[in-house]
Order: C-alpha cells, then sequence, then structure tokens
C-alpha cells in the first residue's frame, strides 16, 4: 500500500517529539503542548532534560525503548541528519521534518535534503518536509503544528497546503466561517512526497469528503492528473495553483508554444481532471462552503429574488457572464408571485419585491416555494442587503423556508445568499450559516461560486452519461 | 512502414543534421504513417520535373521551398499558392529557386515541393509537450483567429474522437464548420479522425517537443493537412 505511510502520519500509534522544551516561546514547547492533546502515545526527545511539561523526557528517539510511528523533529538543520539515522536505526515509519534550511535555501542545504533521503529510502522510512510547518488530524485531536488552532470539532475537509502560512491562513479563516476540517497537511519541500500520494490517500480516506489544495508547485503532474481523475468523480477537489504568471517563459519555437502561456498545460489538466479550479484563497472557501453545505446545481438557471433592482441587475449580467443563465419564469409561477408585491414590482426573474419591508417574509418564503416548483430556476439566490440584515424575524423566516423547501423537496436546489451589509448587522449572516446556507458578499461572488460548482456538476453529469 | 520506425529514421537524419526540427515533407511522411490526411507533394529539382508532377497531381499547385536552412518559408519568399498552368509553374518554379540558390549550400536546399492546393475552413492543430503533464494538444480555427482572438482548445492527449468533438465544440469558430450562412458544413467527423490519430502519433513519439500543423484545410469531403513542422 502506497498511500499507507500517510496513515503512520495522521493516526499514529506513538510520537516522538525530537527538540521538545519546556521553556515558553521556544517552537519546541509549541508542538509539545499541542502534540500532549493527542490521544496516542508521545514521547518528549530533549538530551538535556529529564522532564519537560510533567512528562518524562527521552535521550533520544532510540532511549524510548518502544516502537515509534511518527517523530516530528524540531531541531536545527546541522541536527537533523543524525536525528534522521537514528529513526532509520530503530525503525521509525515517518519523519516529519519542521527545520528550514534545505534544498529552499541554496546547494548546501540542497546536499544535506539529499543526504537525508538517502538515509531514509534506505530504511524504508518517509519523510514528510523538510521545511514543513506540519499536520493535522483534526478527527483525532492531532495537532502537529506550532499553532494553536487546533480543532475540537471532527470534520470533512482534508486539505493539502505547500505553504504553510499561507495554508494556516485558509485553514483558521475557514474554521472561524463554519467549515469544518479532517486532515491538514503542510507538504513544505516535498522531498519525498509526491502530490498525488496524498490525493490518493484524501481519496480513499472514509473521514475526507471535499479535497482542497492550496499549491505552488506539482510533482509528477502526469500521475497528478491520473489521480485527481479517479478522485473527482467520487469527492469534489478544489484548487488552486498560484504561481501562474512567473515569467519563466518557455522558449517558444513553435506557434503553439506562443500561443500557450505558462499555466495552460495546469488549467488544461485541471479541467480535465474535474477539479474546481480556483483563482485564489478566498475563492476556494466560497466553494468550499458551497459544495459541503448545499447540494450541487442540476443545472445552470438561476432564481433571483432581490429587493434592490439594480443588484439584481447586476447579479444577472455576472452570472450570465460566468456561463450561468436567469431566465423569465413560467407564467403560472409568476401569477404566483405577482398578488404578493406592488404592482409595478417584477416577477418575472429576478423577482424584484421593491422595499416593501413590512412583507418581506411572507414574499420571500413564497417565491422561494414558487422557485421551487419552477422548471426554469436550478438555482437560488435571496439578494439581503442593508436594512433587511437587521430584521432577524425576516432572516429567520427566508431562512427556514430554503430548510423546508430542502427538507421536503425530491431535487434539491442549492441556495446561497447574496449579502451586502453595514458591519452592525454583518454577524447575522450567521442565522444563515450557522444552518449551512452560505452567505456571500456581494453579487461577484455568488455568480462565481455557483459557476464554479455548476462547472463541477457538469462534469459528473457528462462522465454519467446524463 | 508504420508511423514510428518511419518517424525514427526521420528523427535520426534530422539528428545526424544537426536539426532540432523537423522538414515539412518530413512531417507529412510521418503523419502518412498513422493514416492522417495530408495534401499531396513531390519535391523537385527542376520545373520540367515539377510540371510532370503537376499534371498528375492537377491544378492549381502550390510550391513551397524545402531546405534545412528554412523554417519559416512564407516569411522570406518560400511560397507560391494558386499556380494555374504549366507556363505559371515552370515560371515561378525557376523565380524560386533563384532566389534560393547560392544562399546555402546544394546539401541544404533539397529542392522545392510541388503540391496540391487545397481549400476549406482553416484549422491550426498544435501539440506541446508539457514537463509535468506531457503532451497537451491544442487546436482552433486558423488565421486571424488564432492569431488575434486566440480561439484555441486544449486537453492533455491521449484524446479520443469524442473529446476532439468537444474540443472543436468549445471554439468561438465552431460555427464556420457548422455550415454558418449557407457554407457547406465541414466533414467535422474526418478532423476528429484526424486529432484522434495525431494523439496516437504522441503515444508512441515521446521525443516530439511541439508540432504544428498548420494549416489544416476541412472542407465538406475531408481534413487534410497542408503544412506542418516538429520540434524534437
Amino acid at each position: 500500500m502506497e498511500g499507507q505511510f500517510l496513515d503512520y502520519l495522521f493516526n499514529p500509534q506513538s510520537i516522538a517529539l525530537v527538540g521538545a522544551s519546556g521553556k515558553e516561546g521556544k517552537l519546541g514547547y509549541f508542538y509539545l503542548k499541542n502534540l500532549l492533546e493527542y490521544k496516542g502515545k508521545v514521547y518528549p526527545v530533549n538530551p538535556n532534560e529529564e522532564e519537560v511539561l510533567g512528562v518524562k523526557c527521552y535521550k533520544s528517539v532510540s532511549a524510548i525503548g518502544a516502537p515509534v510511528d511518527l517523530v516530528v523533529v524540531v531541531v536545527a538543520s546541522k541536527l537533523v541528519l543524525d536525528v534522521v539515522r537514528e529513526c532509520a536505526a530503530t525503525g521509525v515509519k515517518v519523519v516529519l521534518v519542521t527545520t528550514a534550511g534545505f534544498s529552499e535555501a541554496g546547494p548546501d542545504g540542497k546536499a544535506l535534503e539529499e543526504e537525508m533521503l538517502k538515509i531514509a529510502r534506505n530504511a524504508k522510512m518517509r519523510i514528510v518536509g523538510p521545511n514543513c510547518f506540519g499536520i493535522r488530524n483534526c478527527n483525532a485531536q492531532l495537532n502537529a503544528t506550532f499553532s494553536f488552532e487546533a480543532s475540537k470539532e471532527p470534520g470533512t475537509i482534508s486539505f493539502l497546503t505547500q505553504s504553510g502560512g499561507g495554508g494556516e491562513v485558509i485553514y483558521i479563516q475557514g474554521k472561524d466561517e463554519g467549515l469544518k476540517f479532517s486532515k491538514f497537511m503542510v507538504c513544505g519541500n516535498k522531498s519525498d512526497l509526491d502530490d498525488y500520494e496524498v490525493i490518493d490517500y484524501f481519496g480513499d480516506d472514509p473521514e475526507t469528503k471535499i479535497i482542497c489544495l492550496f499549491l505552488e508547485s506539482i510533482k509528477e503532474g502526469r500521475k497528478f492528473f491520473e489521480s485527481t481523475k479517479k478522485v473527482t468523480a467520487k469527492k469534489p477537489v478544489v484548487v488552486c495553483k498560484v504561481g501562474r504568471t512567473e515569467g519563466a517563459a518557455r522558449a517558444a519555437s513553435s506557434h503553439t508554444a506562443a500561443i500557450a502561456g505558462n499555466f495552460t498545460a495546469y488549467e488544461t489538466a485541471f479541467k480535465q481532471a474535474g477539479l474546481i479550479t480556483t483563482r485564489n484563497a478566498q475563492e476556494m472557501l466560497d466553494v468550499i462552503k458551497a459544495v459541503d453545505w448545499q447540494p450541487l446545481p442540476q443545472g445552470p438557471k438561476l432564481g433571483i429574488i432581490t429587493a434592490s433592482g439594480g443588484l439584481g441587475v447586476e447579479l444577472t449580467d455576472l452570472s450570465e457572464e460566468a456561463g450561468l443563465s436567469v431566465i423569465e419564469l413560467e407564467q403560472h409561477i409568476q401569477d404566483r408571485i405577482k398578488p404578493l408585491i406592488p404592482d409595478f414590482a417584477c416577477a418575472k426573474n429576478p423577482v424584484d419585491m421593491t422595499p416593501i419591508w413590512g412583507q418581506f417574509s411572507d414574499v420571500m418564503k413564497k417565491t422561494i416555494e414558487a422557485f421551487y416548483d419552477s422548471a426554469n430556476v436550478d438555482i437560488i439566490v435571496p439578494i439581503i442587503v442593508l436594512r433587511a440584515t437587521r430584521m432577524i424575524d425576516v432572516l429567520e423566516s427566508v431562512r427556514d423556508a430554503i430548510l423546508s423547501c430542502q427538507a421536503n423537496s425530491k431535487v434539491k436546489k442549492p441556495t446561497y445568499i447574496c449579502w451586502v451589509s453595514l458591519k452592525d448587522s454583518l454577524k447575522n449572516k450567521e442565522i444563515f450559516e450557522k444552518a449551512k446556507i452560505p452567505c456571500f458578499e456581494w453579487t461577484g461572488r455568488v455568480a462565481r461560486t455557483a459557476s464554479l460548482v455548476y462547472g463541477y456538476s457538469q462534469y459528473l453529469q457528462k462522465l454519467r452519461g446524463e | 512502414m508504420r508511423g514510428e520506425e518511419r518517424a525514427r529514421r526521420i528523427f535520426s537524419t534530422a539528428r545526424e543534421e544537426k536539426r532540432s526540427y523537423v522538414l515539412e515533407y518530413e512531417v507529412k511522411e510521418i503523419l502518412k504513417g498513422y493514416d492522417i490526411d495530408v495534401t499531396k507533394e513531390v519535391v523537385c529539382k527542376t520545373a520540367d520535373e515539377a510540371a510532370q508532377v503537376a499534371k498528375n497531381i492537377g491544378f492549381p499547385i502550390v510550391l513551397k521551398i524545402v531546405s534545412t536552412e528554412v523554417v519559416h518559408k512564407s516569411d522570406s519568399g518560400g511560397v507560391k499558392l494558386g499556380i494555374k498552368s504549366e507556363e505559371e509553374l515552370k515560371t515561378e518554379f525557376d523565380k524560386m529557386l533563384a532566389l534560393y540558390n547560392g544562399k546555402f549550400s546544394a546539401d541544404a536546399l533539397k529542392g522545392i515541393s510541388v503540391q496540391e492546393m487545397v481549400s476549406g475552413e482553416e484549422v491550426i492543430i498544435g501539440v506541446l509537450k508539457d514537463s509535468q503533464f506531457g503532451h497537451m494538444m491544442m487546436v482552433g480555427m486558423g488565421g486571424v483567429f488564432v492569431e488575434v482572438f486566440k480561439d484555441v482548445a486544449y486537453r492533455l492527449a491521449p484524446i479520443t474522437e469524442a473529446e476532439a468533438m468537444e474540443m472543436l465544440k468549445e471554439l468561438k469558430g465552431f460555427r464556420l464548420l457548422d455550415g454558418y450562412r449557407g457554407r457547406k458544413p465541414a466533414n467535422v467527423k474526418s478532423l476528429c479522425e484526424t486529432l484522434s490519430r495525431v494523439s496516437t502519433a504522441l503515444e508512441e513519439l515521446p521525443e516530439i517537443k511541439e508540432m504544428d500543423l498548420n494549416p489544416v484545410f476541412v472542407n465538406d469531403k475531408r481534413a487534410v493537412i497542408a503544412d506542418g513542422r516538429i520540434f524534437i
């Protein structure tokens, strides 16, 4: 089993921390404090300490005298090789090297990294990193990073990131917005790890329902392509590949090379493998919310209800530009909506309520129900702005209408709120988000997210021959 | 001879001659080995020989310079289209020969290619070998569509005929192939076959780094490659 070492990484029976420290402020202190939360055995290792944070400390990995699955290394780069050698000799399965100063730092570091790999390969031991911030398994209270942002709640989103800092920001921000993570992995220098191995592992992992990737480079692109292609048939894979515009221009001798930019091959591979390609972290989080919380859209047709005609038109434009459509509702559906709104208001789609705040609850509820009965609506977007964002009873009634329609209908229509509010009512978004109805600020994010998610849905439909 | 064998022989000749590119007539030789339709051509040394060949192929005729020193033929006056008679052919042949004679060694000047002239919608088929993902294929509507509008679609190889069809449908200019404004619908199926056969060739020929098949003419009867370059 090729991915088995990742199981040792995410579900180790025992972990040793080399460089453990009881001194607050030291990296070895933060890692230890986090690791001590883990349900498995944790052995601090430091030749100069008898005890750290109230736990017996060992002089070396071999002094532990019991099998160790995962060793986390937090010592200076000049000491790493000795530790790795010892790990290899004692039958450790995986070594996570957090230390920087390897291939990313120049030729000397590269030589050091190669030497480390040689030792590991001879012992059939695997290296994660070096230059790696760490990993988490939120479903097992494993936090092998120096950040205290552990996840107490179990989750189903697994995340592979090359950048430690960038990945951590996405993870914390996502968590703050209510996303629940399963596995989090920083791959650092990827010296002994190919991206596809992680994809395969997450793909087979029953605790992973959504995979997200934040990558600067991809190793073994062809295998990455084959693996993701297999996995996207089962679960969504959302990718953000940064470093798309770097100037490293290919020597363009042919016409074809001159037309295709640097990112074209990536873009082509992503699309062909059914990945959801996002341009930045914010888009990635929006898409994750949409696929995690809502059903996939079965078609491209938006049903929009708004109190602001202008924003309704803006959303229509952006949606159509993004490949979606906003088409007129059937007459019998319009006939159900018309009596609810003033004579001069529009029931065609977008349904423009006009500012009749007192009736918002009733109009929105009944319009959402009507959207459910319309063959011209696949995706429902209520636009909720300003004054309405302060009207708790309206928000709750819209939420309840959405939930009851989704619960009672055979076809589940994804619903995204387009939200624009002042600071004072921003947190009212949670009325929806706690019920797993995503709120996206401004029309652009709604259109973009809906279009990306619909793209994936279309890919699956094609795969199933629909 | 199978395409793979032909290609290997041509690639090794190119390497011996210290070329990283494969000449048009060689490209066509390779493609024929994969049952890909290319314009008929014979490389001739003299105007009389050319006249004989033209009689067999039938007018109108195209002349193209064949030299290991010339990669961009039309830029240097090495392409003459639409020759309608034997007389015109002989004049143009000698003119072109004079243009290049003495410019480079007799070894480098292989002759002038006498080719059948085809009409139809212009399409470009391209290939690029990416260091990460391997061969990537491109198809686009030719001429200004590709130059100005970059109206192209990409897929990683290998592709099936059905995938080739999807690529074509992604093109804004697809309507031109599909009977736009009373044009005769082009033989799109034949173009899809060509694309999938190019894909087969790529599977056997990993040494191909870049390839332009440009133009490819698609008319109501067939898709035919009128010019091509390969970089190895």
